[in-house]
């Protein structure tokens, strides 16, 4: 009854009209960012970080998330219609959803992705109304070395996340860590690696570097081979599913809502895994697993509702903990910092509005979502239609000035830009940039909690792992770390004893 | 990649030397009161270790043979459309409080669309001074962010033609 009284008000605080346009606005840009191939959910949100400073938090956080699951449906629509996926996680779409645009039917493969969706995102919200709450209040029995701890699983969430070698995302995480130190000490007041620059005593922005190493890094990489796509010329009709299709269509779409939300939630689930299991799933239980690959809708049901459900699924480590558990979360996380709220156990309690006015928002931002796309399907096929050549320097027009507007400051304009080329050469060297934004926003939270536990235990370090819950959050990064760093290493043996 | 590691570890390693010294001369502390060097030096050390690692794998693995050398850049074409890029990007950060916002905008955009990959100068054109117009209505009079006026200011005016 109790969540049911606070998700009313929640659902209050979603209708003001200052959140509701935000939303819009929020699946609006992110539908667009995930329909341009190039720009993902996280450069978007990169991109979008400094013009959220000009409303609420709250607001902040409704449009962010717009944005995020924005572009989990935007996605479908350049992997329906072109083959080329906008985002990772909508990869999977291509498979099937090309196929019946190839048939004439693109137009019933984009309207069961935004039905799909809509259905997914709206039993994921009750999801996690429930589960948010319980979360939160074990939260509260925290102490500063449990917010260690915690600080630790969550960069280790991110690293076993990397794509790449997991030292290399080590270094970027030690990386992130350092450049967290820069400005002044809270505790000493004394000024580190500011190198007389004034603009260094509060420390390193997040804006300029989240928007250099996302927004300008990519679109040098981008620059470099210049993108070209070739956009179905059918004209799309019969947005609305059959009735088979909807039979068809149906329990993929139940599968996918339950399997994306808990894979959502778990650290290194997220949507793009969400997607590619419901596809698997549907294969698997399907009568006529043939049909797949050759235009089953039901291979665009289930993923592009797992993907959306994931999304929910995603905001319950960050909103209940502040842990977040993939890149987009980590900006949000940052969104909330630049606000000066600390996102965990407390936001629920201190934040009411803001914790339930989110959760509601993902609500009201799938209605918007269906109401948006289904009649603007049309729009986005134009938009595929303007060349990258003409689109990279809005986008580094709009990072200049996004950068630019924070502080009137054009130092932070050359602070981007050296993340930018920092960005750049990390791309090209195989570096991940995800661990080290994380190191950078948690390091300032992460040095004062080790350093409050240390003066508070007497500098005793064992107090991290004699305290229960501290020492689990440690064991399972140690586990995380290990079962990453496991394969990888009996790959470098067998090179090594190749070498030999 | 092999010569990218090598370089970029290289580099790490430096960079967490010079990190580590530096945390130390900010005051390392002790355990029962970290000083301000404190994370500076375990993360230096971390980062310093991790890259040494990485390192002496990389010279450890020699370079298979039929490992492809990759090339930084695939053309000529790419690295002056790369170098041209970065070149409006700092133009803009230098003149954007001389020239002015406007002018840096308009100069800036239209400079892009004819190097990345030409565009008919009339559209160009077109884009760039509808792209001018839109960041001042929403960015300068709609969000209230002040930019520079440089050259465009009425103060200029009044400078110029006094």
């Amino acid at each position: 009854m109790e969540t049911l009284n606070s998700l009313a008000t929640g659902l209050w605080v979603a209708m003001q009209p200052v959140n509701l346009l935000v939303c819009f606005v929020g699946v609006f840009i992110g539908t667009l960012i995930g329909v341009l191939p190039g720009i993902g959910p996280l450069g978007a949100i990169a991109l979008l970080l400094p013009s959220t400073l000009y409303v609420s938090p709250v607001s902040s956080l409704i449009m962010l998330c717009g944005i995020y699951y924005g572009a989990m449906y935007g996605g479908s629509t350049t992997s329906v219609l072109l083959n080329i996926p906008g985002e990772a996680a909508s990869v999977v779409t291509c498979i099937d959803g090309y196929e019946m645009a190839k048939q004439g039917r693109a137009g019933p493969a984009l309207g069961i992705s935004a039905f799909g969706s809509f259905i997914g995102g709206s039993i994921c919200v009750f999801l996690l109304a429930v589960l948010a709450p319980p979360l939160a209040r074990f939260a509260l029995r925290f102490g500063p070395p449990e917010y260690f701890s915690l600080m630790v699983l969550g960069l280790t969430i991110l690293i076993y996340l990397a794509n790449g070698p997991i030292l290399k995302a080590l270094m970027m995480a030690a990386l992130g860590l350092i450049l967290g130190i820069v400005g002044t000490d809270t505790i000493s007041g004394r000024q580190r690696f500011t190198f007389g620059i004034l603009e260094l005593n509060d420390g390193i922005g997040i804006i300029p570097v989240v928007m250099g190493l996302f927004g300008i890094s990519e679109v040098l990489l981008n620059v470099e081979k210049v993108l070209r796509r070739d956009v179905l010329q059918a004209r799309i009709q019969g947005l609305l599913p059959t009735l088979q299709d909807w039979k068809d269509s149906i329990r993929p779409i139940l599968r996918g809502t339950v399997l994306g939300f808990f894979l959502g939630i778990l650290p290194g689930g997220g949507a793009v895994l969400a997607s590619f299991a419901s596809y698997a799933m549907e294969k698997k239980v399907s009568k006529h697993p043939e049909r797949f690959g050759r235009g089953a809708i039901e291979g665009v049901a289930g993923p592009e509702t797992a993907n959306n459900a994931a999304t929910a699924g995603a905001m319950i480590p960050l909103l209940t903990l502040g842990v977040p558990n993939n890149g987009v979360t980590a900006l949000m996380l940052g969104a909330l910092v630049i606000h000066g709220l600390q996102p965990g156990a407390l936001l629920m309690k201190e934040q009411p509005a803001l914790f339930w006015g989110t959760i509601a928002s993902m609500y009201v931002g799938n209605v918007l979502l269906l109401v948006l796309n289904l009649p603007l399907i049309g729009l986005w096929v134009q938009v595929l239609r303007v060349p990258y050549p003409v689109l990279a320097p809005l986008i580094l027009l709009f990072c200049l000035i996004g950068v630019y507007s924070v502080n009137n400051s054009v130092a932070e304009i050359w602070f981007m830009l050296l993340f930018g080329a920092l960005g750049y050469l990390m791309k090209k060297f195989e570096y991940e940039s995800p661990p080290l934004v994380l190191a950078l926003i948690l390091g300032p939270m992460f040095e004062n909690a080790l350093r409050q536990s240390l003066i508070l235990f007497d500098g005793n370090p064992s107090v991290f792992f004699t305290r229960p819950l501290s020492a689990l959050f440690l064991v399972v990064s140690a586990l995380l770390m290990l079962s990453n760093a496991a394969p990888w290493i009996r790959g470098k043996k067998r090179l090594l004893a190749e070498a030999d | 990649m092999r010569r990218y590691d090598l370089a970029s570890t290289l580099f790490l390693i430096a960079l967490a030397s010079f990190v580590t010294v530096s945390g130390f001369r900010l005051g390392f502390g002790e355990w029962r009161e970290p000083g301000p060097g404190f994370l500076a030096v375990v993360s230096g050390v971390s980062l310093g270790a991790l890259a040494a690692v990485w390192f002496g794998m990389t010279v450890a693995l020699a370079r298979r043979p039929d490992e492809a050398v990759r090339r930084f850049v695939t053309d000529g074409r790419s690295l002056r459309r790369i170098g041209l890029t970065t070149a409006a990007l700092i133009a803009f950060a230098v003149l954007l409080e001389p020239i002015g916002f406007a002018l840096t905008t308009l100069a800036f955009m239209l400079f892009l669309l004819r190097v990345i990959e030409p565009q008919r100068w009339g559209f160009a054109l077109t884009v760039s001074v509808v792209t001018v117009i839109l960041c001042v209505v929403v960015f300068q009079v709609w969000l209230q962010v002040q930019f520079p006026e440089g050259l465009l200011s009425i103060h200029s005016f009044r400078r110029w033609i006094f």
